[in-house]
C-alpha cells in the first residue's frame, strides 16, 4: 500500500508537467438525445454523377411528428476558400439559399456543373482544381434545414481524377465501383453472454449492443494514391453512432478502421435505471447510424422497454 | 544566517590583478602613440571569495571588459572561467569599477580590456596583503603611464603583468538588447536550470502557450524570431514541449535578447533576435554530472595541451522511461512525452597573439509521439513528431594594428518530421535541410571618432519538403479554428526541393559627435530562391522549376545620446527582410513565387543607470509589416498559389526594465510590455487582433544568494491571447460533427495568465568536488491558467483547457 503510494505519487510528480492541459469535462453526450436532432442524411444513390438525380431523407428526432417533414432543401453553390476549415463556406448557410425541395424526403439533382465547383475539373483561367478527401472523393454539399436546425449533407460525386497519369485515371476509372449504402443487418442486445430482447432490458445492468454488417457493406474500392500516383485497393471504415434517450452510451461513437474486417461494432448502454430520460416518451428509444468513410449510411429506431 | 567571506584586497589580501591583453592591441584613432592612455581604475569594488569555495585556493577569472568613454563598466565577459561561483562573484564586482576613460590624441574612447581577477583563499590573504589593490575605492590605481602598446605594467602592486589595449571592436550591443549571463540565468525560477529559457522572462517576450515553445517577439509571429549560437543561425531554441531549451547551460556563456531595430549585421527575420554566446573552456580539468526530474546530463573540459581546450557535453532525457517504469498503463498513449538529447563540442586553439580559433558541433533532437484512442475510428488521434538540427561551425577571430576580424564558416542539418492522423486522414509534414553560410566581419577605426564595420551574413539552405494530408494542417496564424476541430476535407499530397541562398553584405559606422553617437548602416540582401516545381500539375506539364533572384537594400539607423555618463537616450529604426520558408515553396500547398515580406522597426528610449548595477530601460516601439505570406481568400486559388503576399501587420506599444544586477547577492528584475499586434490582408478597412497579440506582459524575477543557498521566485502576468468565439454551429450529416459558426475574428480573450514559481537551491564545496541540489516549484498558488478554450460537442457549451497544476522538479549535480 505504501509502495503504491509513493509510486502513485512519483508518477503524477513526473508526469503532471506534461499532461499538457486539464481539459474540461462536459455533462452533455452526443449520444444522449434530450432534445429535436438531426441524425443523420441517407442519400440513394449516395454517389452520383453531376447532373443525375438522389433521393435524400433526413432523420429527425423530435417530439413533433410533424417536425420531421418540415425539411427544406437547398444546394450550395459557393467553393470553400481555403481560409476556411469547415467541410462548407460560410456563404452555404445563408437562409435565402432557394429551396431545391421539402419534406422528409427529397430528390435533388446534382448540378452539372459540380465537378467544377466542387471537384477536380478545371475552372476556367489558372485556377486549381479542387482535391478530393482522404477517399478520393468529390462531394456536393446539400442543407437540409429543419426548423432552426441546420445541416448539410455532402453527397459524394463522380469528377475524373486530377493531376494523374491518363493510364492510372484509365485503369482507376476501370476498377472504380460507385459507392453503395451500407445496411444495418441486426441490432441485438446482450447481457453477460445472453440475447436480451429489446422489450426486456435490465435497469441495473449493462447493456451490450451489437451493430452489424455484412462483409459486403464494408466495400473495397479504388483509390488513386497522391504521392505514388498509382491505384490500389482499400477498404472502407465503418462507424456506428449510437443515439438514446435514456441511460449514457461508453461511448457515442464505435466502430471499424480499414484494416480491421470484423463486421459487428459494440458498444454498452448502462444507467438505465437512472432518472436520465426526455422527451417525455415512457420508452427507451435507440436509435443507431452506420455510415461508411465514402459517405453512405443507413440507420435504425428501435423502441425497448426497460425492467425496473 | 548569512556566511560570506568578505573580500577586502588590503585586509584580506586575496591578490588582484589587472592583465590588459584580451583581444588585441590599438587605440581606436590611431596606431598607438604616447598620446594614447588606457582606461585607469579610478573605484575599485572588491569581490567576494565564495564561502563554500575556499577549499580551491587561489583560483583566477579573466574578465573582458567594455569601459564607456566616461569610465563606466557596460559589459563584462568571462574570458577564462574559475568556477561558476569566482566568475560571479567577479563579474559582479567588476560591473561596479570605475575607469578614467582610454583617450586617444587627448579624446576619450570606449575600450575593451581583459582583467584578471585572482582570488585567493581568505586564509592565506593576509600574505599579500601589501601587495593587493588600495583598499579605498577612491585611490587610483596607477595606470596612467601605461603604454597602450607595450607589454606595460601598468598597476604598482599587480603580481602579473599586464598590456593594456584599446582596439577596434566587435559590434556593440544594440539600444534595445537584453543580456544575461548564463550564472544569473540558470538560477532564475522557472527555468530549471535551463539558461536559454530565461529568455521568456526578458521584456518584449510574450508569454507563449503551455508546451508550444514559441516566441512571440514584439507583437511578431514565432518564425520570425531568429535564435543565433555564437553569430550561427538554429532552427528552433526549445526542444519539443517545451520543456528545455536545445543548448546545454554549462556551456552558455550569455543569453542575449534584441526585440528589435537591430544593425546590419543580422537580418533574414522580421521578428528579434536570440543570441546565445558560448562559454568559454575554463583553465584546468573540470567535469560535470547531474540530474534531475527531466533528464541528466554530463560534460567535460580540460586543458588537452598550452595551446589546446577541449569541452564536450550531452544531455539525455529519461522521462518518458521514468514514466513508463511507474505506470501501470502506457501513459504515453495519452500524454505528449518529449524525449531529448542534446550534443555539445567546443575546441579552442591558442595561435598567434591576437587570434583565436574555436570549433563547435552542437546538436539537438528530440522526438513526442502522443496518441488518443478510440473504438471510433474516426476520432482515433494521433500525434507524433521528431525534430533535429546539428550545426558544426569555426570561429576565428584576430586583432591586429588595424582592426578585428572575425569568420565564422558553418554546416549544419535540420530534420522536422511530423506526423498527425484524425482518423484515417493524415497531415504529415517532413523538412529536410543542409544549411551552410559564413558571417564575418571586419572592424577598424577610421579616426578617432569614426569605427568602421563590413561584414558578410550569408545563409544557403537545400530543403526537401514532403507533405501530405489536410491543407489546413498544420495551421497558418489567421487561421480560424477552435480546439481540436478535424481537418477540412481536402487532401493533397507534394514533395519537392526548394534552394534559398541568402548573402547579405552589410557595413555600418560608428560616428561619435560629442554626446551623441550615430551608428548608420545598411545591409544588402540577396536572395536566391530555387524550387523543383514550379507549378501544381507534374503530370499534365512538364517538370519545371523555377530560379529568381530577390534583392533589397536595407538601412539601418542607431543613435545614441548621452548628456551624462548615467543617462542615454536611444533611438533605432530600420528595414527588414524575410525570405520565404520552404514549408511555403510548393506549389500545392504554397506558393512558388513568393518573395521577401518586410517590416520596418522603429524605437525609441532611454536608459538610466539608478545607481550600481540598478538601471531603469524604458522603450516605445513601433513595427509595420507588409508582404506577409497569408492564405488566398480566393474560394477558388489560382495554380500554385493557395498562399498570397497580401498580408500586413502593425505593432506598436512600450516596454520598461528595471533592473538590479548583483547588488549583495540580490539580482532581479521587473519588465513590463504594452503593446498590440494587429494584422489585416491588403485593402482590408480595418485590423484584427494578432492571433498572439498579449497587451500586457509582466515578469518580475528575483534572485537572492545567501551564501551557499540561493532562493529565486518569479511572478508573471500575462493578457490572454485572443480567440474567435464560436455563435453557432450547424451538423454534417456525413461526418456525424457539428461545424462552428465562427463570431468576429479574435474578438474574444483567454483569461488573463498568472503564475508564480520559487527556486530553492543549496551548494556544498568538498575540495575539489562541488556538490548543487535544487528544488523548484511552479505555480505555488495552485492558479488554474486558462490555456484553450474547449467546447461541447455541438459548441453549445464552452469550457477551458488549464495549464500545469502545481508542480515540483527536483535535481542536482556534482562538478570538480
Amino acid at each position: 500500500m505504501r509502495r503504491m503510494g509513493a509510486r502513485s505519487f512519483a508518477l503524477a510528480l513526473v508526469a503532471s508537467s506534461f499532461v499538457t492541459a486539464c481539459k474540461p469535462e462536459f455533462a452533455e453526450r452526443a449520444s444522449f438525445v434530450d432534445r429535436p436532432r438531426v441524425l443523420a442524411i441517407r442519400a440513394e444513390p449516395p454517389e452520383v454523377h453531376p447532373g443525375d438525380e438522389t433521393h435524400l431523407e433526413i432523420f429527425v428526432v423530435s417530439t413533433a411528428d410533424d417536425a420531421k417533414d418540415n425539411a427544406n432543401w437547398s444546394l450550395c453553390r459557393d467553393p470553400k476558400p481555403p481560409t476556411e476549415n469547415n467541410v462548407v463556406t460560410d456563404a452555404c448557410l445563408d437562409r435565402n439559399a432557394p429551396s431545391v425541395a421539402s419534406g422528409r424526403s427529397a430528390k435533388v439533382v446534382v448540378p452539372k456543373d459540380a465537378c467544377a465547383i466542387y471537384g477536380s475539373e478545371i475552372p476556367l483561367g489558372e485556377f486549381r482544381p479542387r482535391e478530393p478527401d482522404e477517399t478520393g472523393g468529390y462531394f456536393q454539399p446539400i442543407r437540409a434545414d429543419v426548423g432552426s436546425l441546420q445541416t448539410v449533407w455532402l453527397e459524394r460525386i463522380r469528377c475524373a481524377p486530377a493531376n494523374t497519369p491518363v493510364d492510372v485515371a484509365k485503369e482507376y476509372g476501370q476498377r472504380y465501383q460507385p459507392n453503395k449504402n451500407p445496411v444495418l443487418r441486426s441490432i441485438r442486445a446482450t447481457v453477460g453472454d445472453r440475447d436480451v430482447s429489446f422489450n426486456e432490458l435490465p435497469a441495473n445492468q449493462d447493456i451490450v449492443l451489437h451493430a452489424e454488417w455484412t462483409v459486403e457493406d464494408a466495400e473495397s474500392y479504388a483509390w488513386i494514391d497522391p504521392a505514388a500516383l498509382r491505384v490500389v485497393d482499400r477498404r472502407e471504415a465503418m462507424v456506428v453512432s449510437w443515439f438514446s434517450n435514456i441511460g449514457e452510451f461508453a461511448s457515442d461513437r464505435t466502430g471499424r478502421s480499414e484494416g480491421d474486417t470484423a463486421t459487428e461494432s459494440i458498444n454498452v448502454l448502462r444507467g438505465l435505471a437512472g432518472e436520465k430520460t426526455v422527451l417525455d416518451q415512457p420508452f427507451l428509444r435507440i436509435w443507431v447510424v452506420l455510415r461508411d468513410s465514402r459517405g453512405g449510411s443507413d440507420y435504425r429506431e428501435i423502441e425497448g422497454r426497460v425492467l425496473r | 544566517m548569512i556566511r560570506r567571506a568578505p573580500f577586502h584586497c588590503l585586509e584580506t589580501a586575496i591578490s588582484v590583478s589587472l592583465a590588459l591583453s584580451f583581444f588585441s592591441t590599438r587605440l581606436l584613432a590611431a596606431p598607438p602613440t604616447a598620446t594614447s592612455h588606457p582606461p585607469v581604475l579610478i573605484e575599485f569594488v572588491p569581490a567576494v571569495y565564495p564561502a563554500e569555495e575556499t577549499s580551491r585556493g587561489r583560483v583566477v577569472v579573466e574578465l573582458g571588459l567594455t569601459i564607456t568613454k566616461d569610465g563606466r563598466v557596460e559589459d563584462v565577459v568571462v574570458v577564462t572561467s574559475g568556477g561558476e561561483e569566482f566568475d560571479e562573484a567577479a563579474i559582479e564586482a567588476a560591473r561596479q569599477f570605475r575607469f578614467s576613460p582610454a583617450e586617444v590624441q587627448g579624446q576619450p574612447v570606449r575600450a575593451k580590456i581583459t582583467y584578471r581577477y585572482t582570488f585567493a583563499p581568505p586564509a592565506a590573504s593576509d600574505e599579500n596583503k601589501p601587495a593587493a589593490f588600495p583598499s579605498s575605492s577612491n585611490e587610483t590605481a596607477p595606470l596612467a603611464n601605461a603604454n597602450a602598446n607595450a607589454n606595460a605594467k601598468p598597476i604598482q602592486p599587480a603580481t602579473e603583468a599586464a598590456e593594456v589595449v584599446v582596439r577596434g571592436q566587435r559590434n556593440p550591443p544594440e539600444p534595445t538588447s537584453v543580456s544575461v549571463s548564463a550564472t544569473t540565468a540558470r538560477q532564475v525560477a522557472g527555468t530549471q536550470g535551463d539558461a536559454a529559457k530565461v529568455v521568456q522572462n526578458l521584456p518584449g517576450v510574450n508569454r507563449s502557450s503551455l508546451s508550444s515553445g514559441q516566441l512571440v517577439v514584439w507583437g511578431s509571429a514565432p518564425e520570425e524570431t531568429r535564435i543565433y549560437v555564437d553569430g550561427v543561425p538554429i532552427p528552433y531554441l526549445f526542444h519539443g514541449s517545451a520543456i528545455r531549451t536545445s543548448i546545454l547551460s554549462e556551456f552558455v556563456r550569455s543569453v542575449d535578447l534584441v526585440p528589435g531595430g537591430y544593425g546590419a549585421d543580422y537580418g533574414r527575420g522580421l521578428g528579434g533576435l536570440v543570441r546565445i554566446e558560448t562559454a568559454t573552456i575554463p583553465n584546468g580539468w573540470h567535469g560535470s554530472v547531474g540530474a534531475d526530474t527531466l533528464d541528466a546530463r554530463a560534460t567535460a573540459s580540460g586543458e588537452i595541451s598550452s595551446r589546446v581546450r577541449a569541452s564536450a557535453g550531452a544531455r539525455y532525457s529519461y522521462l518518458d522511461e521514468v514514466i513508463g517504469a511507474l505506470s501501470d498503463t502506457d501513459m504515453g498513449d495519452s500524454v505528449s512525452i518529449p524525449k531529448y538529447q542534446d550534443y555539445f563540442a567546443k575546441t579552442t586553439l591558442g595561435l598567434r597573439e591576437g587570434e583565436a580559433m574555436s570549433f563547435v558541433f552542437l546538436g539537438a533532437r528530440d522526438a513526442r509521439t502522443r496518441a488518443v484512442l478510440s473504438t471510433d475510428p474516426t476520432a482515433t488521434r494521433s500525434d507524433s513528431a521528431t525534430n533535429e538540427f546539428y550545426r558544426l561551425y569555426a570561429r576565428y577571430s584576430k586583432s591586429t594594428e588595424g582592426g578585428v576580424a572575425e569568420v565564422t564558416p558553418f554546416v549544419g542539418y535540420d530534420e522536422r518530421t511530423q506526423d498527425l492522423r484524425f482518423g484515417a486522414e493524415p497531415a504529415n509534414l517532413t523538412t529536410k535541410t543542409w544549411n551552410y553560410g559564413v558571417r564575418a566581419s571586419y572592424a577598424t577605426p577610421l579616426s578617432s571618432a569614426i569605427q568602421f564595420r563590413i561584414g558578410l551574413d550569408s545563409l544557403g539552405t537545400s530543403s526537401g519538403v514532403t507533405r501530405r494530408g489536410s491543407f489546413n494542417i498544420p495551421p497558418r496564424e489567421g487561421d480560424i479554428s477552435v480546439f481540436g476541430q478535424s481537418p477540412g476535407g481536402e487532401s493533397a499530397s507534394d514533395h519537392y526541393r526548394a534552394n534559398v541562398l541568402n548573402l547579405a553584405p552589410n557595413a555600418s559606422l560608428e560616428v561619435r559627435l560629442g554626446d551623441f553617437t550615430i551608428t548608420p548602416g545598411i545591409r544588402y540582401d540577396a536572395y536566391v530562391i530555387d524550387g523543383s516545381r514550379k507549378i501544381s500539375q507534374p503530370v499534365l506539364t512538364p517538370p519545371v522549376g523555377f530560379t529568381r533572384l530577390e534583392t533589397g537594400f536595407d538601412p539601418r539607423l542607431h543613435v545614441t545620446y548621452a548628456p551624462r555618463p548615467d543617462y542615454r537616450i536611444v533611438a533605432a529604426v530600420g528595414r527588414y527582410r524575410q525570405g520565404p520558408a520552404a514549408e511555403d515553396l510548393g506549389a500545392i500547398f504554397g506558393t512558388t513565387d513568393l518573395t521577401l515580406s518586410q517590416a520596418t522597426h522603429a524605437t525609441l528610449g532611454q536608459i538610466l543607470q539608478i545607481s550600481r548595477g540598478l538601471s531603469l530601460q524604458v522603450f516605445g516601439f513601433h513595427k509595420s509589416l507588409k508582404d506577409l505570406p497569408v492564405r488566398s481568400r480566393l474560394p477558388t486559388p489560382r495554380l500554385a498559389r493557395s498562399l498570397v503576399q497580401d498580408g500586413e501587420g502593425r505593432v506598436y506599444g512600450f516596454q520598461f526594465l528595471v533592473r538590479q544586477e548583483a547588488w549583495h547577492g540580490f539580482s532581479g528584475w521587473l519588465s513590463y510590455t504594452l503593446s498590440r499586434s494587429e494584422r489585416r490582408y491588403y485593402g482590408e478597412a480595418e485590423y484584427r487582433l494578432f492571433d498572439y497579440d498579449q497587451p500586457h506582459v509582466l515578469t518580475l524575477v528575483g534572485l537572492q544568494e545567501l551564501g551557499p543557498y540561493g532562493l529565486s521566485a518569479r511572478f508573471r502576468y500575462a493578457t490572454g491571447m485572443p480567440r474567435t468565439p464560436v455563435v453557432g454551429s450547424y451538423y454534417n450529416a456525413a461526418g456525424d460533427s457539428y461545424e462552428p459558426i465562427f463570431g468576429a475574428q479574435n474578438s474574444i480573450r483567454l483569461p488573463d495568465f498568472y503564475q508564480f514559481d520559487l527556486r530553492f537551491q543549496r551548494r556544498w564545496s568538498f575540495h575539489p568536488v562541488r556538490v548543487q541540489a535544487f528544488v523548484e516549484v511552479q505555480n505555488i498558488t495552485f492558479r488554474k491558467n486558462v490555456e484553450e478554450v474547449a467546447y461541447n460537442y455541438d459548441f453549445s457549451k464552452r469550457g477551458y483547457i488549464t495549464g500545469l497544476p502545481t508542480l515540483a522538479i527536483v535535481g542536482g549535480s556534482v562538478e570538480f
